[in-house]
């Protein structure tokens, strides 16, 4: 049963958070509003934003089972795994973008090189952004049964109505704002758990004691070389190099709120605020792990330590602070997700199969777009136990893409050798050695590094005997240092 | 060589080349370009400075964790 203050949370922050983005929702007049706020958001809206989107609720639960196993390596996600990408899209990428006046990521590499590989990321990127969302909604609905009884299908229902109520409203801004507001509840609910948790087990050095005493590498940022899931070159390889860049640099979901900025120093000091706030996040998801593995939680699967904490650490209201902080966690992805993914399909798929569609219709397509994929999700969303499969092709199907993505994006960006051409080639054939690489039951941090190594290659070398862009298009499209 | 045989020290040397490499690399984008569109051209505004605490810390929490 429920307790009252606990259910009175749960209520006070669906009914915050759809005030929030309708208040908001009120200055949206056309496309631009709709998908890039207008580019009004301050620094700080957009940073909070970013770290909101970045941390789904499958993700929350995930890092601190995550953690539970192999301790705090699971933070080089955020750190190593992080920081240094950010620094990079913060410096060199958004600049980037802000100068070539993109709406997102897919039109940016349509301009560097053609139309094909634009439609080709779009369709590859949309296609997982829809099963993310309902596999978002789903995981939310069982949260949701789990903790209240709800069944599955009322649970999808009412998150997915919170969630579609201000995302087809208010469209970027209203995502930001209502992100922002999820963000602070989720730090607030963290902070709370660490320190009950700190002080239930004699303090830092009880706590670090008693964790290290069965478990000697809990508190070692890397693992040895041989590690079955954490190599330490994989991570130094394949997440920092590799994943983590493509993901930072080129992440159309995470990225879309820094055009919707006001400036591009906002959009810049929004990726390097989020740093900032990234440095903490493992507090909030690798600590709950640990502290399970310390109060030696009776659980069946790791996936059960953070759950374990909100039940046994957290007195009634505080653990509605933290399922809301679940909530929050969850819906900021998913609002974000859907708000991107209509973008993509209005202007990347539809703006260039339909080349004589009205622009002018973009913002009632886009709010249509939002409505139609959410409504798809919603109903995949109760299938999705039974799709768990499918859902893994698919995420395996991404993965495939990053390495040849980050190697089109950084050459792109960076030089203007590399052709339209050798693009696509690149894309095609790189994406075709990930996928016989990954057949061959290599470990996928080792894939990401030989196929961006590949694709490298392969770009600057087809791209000697194939035809440049004109040298006045690569001036709007490749960074320059232009003064001291 | 076999790489498992790598030992976790390279890692945490590795990290720290890396940070610090960083910390050094930001200097060479000039600050004009930095402060594009900066609502004025305080120092705070240059993001080169907001990267150094931001590696700082990192090297902090590899060194605690080593």
């Amino acid at each position: 049963m429920v307790h009252p203050l606990d259910l009175a949370i749960i209520v006070a922050y669906l009914g915050v958070i759809t005030f929030v983005g309708l208040r908001v929702s009120r200055s949206v007049h056309d496309a631009r509003d709709f998908f890039l706020a207008g580019r009004s958001l301050a620094w700080y809206v957009v940073g909070l934003s970013i770290i909101g989107t970045n941390i789904s609720a499958e993700g929350y639960v995930g890092a601190s089972g995550s953690a539970y196993k192999v301790g705090v390596a699971q933070a080089n996600f955020e750190w190593i795994g992080a920081i240094p990408a950010m620094i990079l899209a913060s410096l060199i990428f958004i600049p980037v973008y802000w100068r070539a006046g993109v709406y997102s990521i897919p039109e940016y590499m349509g301009r560097r090189y053609n139309n094909a590989v634009r439609v080709l990321l779009a369709l590859i990127t949309s296609t997982f952004s829809i099963f993310a969302i309902a596999v978002g909604l789903w995981a939310l609905a069982l949260t949701l049964q789990t903790y209240l009884g709800w069944p599955i299908w009322a649970g999808v229902l009412v998150t997915g109505a919170v969630v579609g109520i201000y995302s087809i409203a208010g469209g970027l801004r209203a995502v930001a704002y209502t992100d922002m507001v999820q963000v602070l509840i989720m730090f607030c609910g963290g902070l709370v758990i660490v320190g009950l948790g700190i002080a239930e087990t004699g303090g830092f050095t009880g706590f670090a004691a008693k964790l290290t005493a069965h478990n000697p590498d809990h508190l070692h940022a890397f693992l040895p070389a041989d590690h079955d899931t954490f190599p330490w070159p994989g991570v130094l390889l394949g997440l920092a190099i590799v994943l983590s860049p493509a993901y930072w640099c080129g992440s159309q979901t995470i990225l879309q709120r820094t055009l919707g900025a006001r400036s591009q120093w906002d959009a810049s000091a929004a990726m390097m605020f989020a740093a900032f706030a990234k440095t903490l996040v493992p507090l909030l998801i690798v600590f709950p792990g640990l502290l399970a593995l310390v109060m030696k939680a009776q659980i069946e699967y790791p996936d059960m330590a953070l759950p374990w904490v909100i039940k046994n650490v957290l007195p009634p209201g505080l653990s509605g602070l933290m399922f809301v902080a679940l909530i929050a966690a969850l819906q900021s992805t998913v609002d974000s997700t859907l708000n991107s993914t209509s973008l993509m399909i209005t202007r990347d798929i539809r703006g260039v199969l339909m080349r004589n569609a009205d622009r002018s219709r973009d913002l009632a397509v886009g709010r249509m777009l939002t409505g139609f994929i959410l409504l798809v999700a919603m109903l995949m969303a109760p299938q999705i136990g039974n799709l768990g499969g499918m859902y893994e092709f698919i995420q395996t199907l991404l993965s495939l893409f990053q390495g040849p993505t980050l190697a089109l994006l950084v050459l792109g960006a960076f030089t203007r050798h590399v052709t339209p051409v050798a693009g696509l080639v690149t894309l095609v054939t790189g994406v075709c050695l990930s996928g016989t690489l990954t057949a061959l039951g290599t470990n996928m941090l080792y894939v990401a590094f030989v196929t961006f190594v590949y694709a490298l290659a392969c770009l600057w070398v087809v791209s000697f005997f194939t035809e440049k862009l004109p040298a006045t298009t690569l001036d709007h499209l490749v960074f320059r240092r232009e003064s001291r | 060589m076999n790489p498992a045989d790598f030992p976790v020290w390279w890692a945490n040397l590795a990290a720290v080349i890396l940070f610090v490499g960083i910390a050094f690399a930001v200097f060479l984008i000039p600050k004009t370009e930095i402060m594009r569109n900066a609502p004025d051209q305080s120092w705070w505004r240059d993001f080169r400075f907001w990267a150094i605490p931001l590696v700082i810390v990192q090297l902090g929490l590899y060194a605690l964790f080593t």
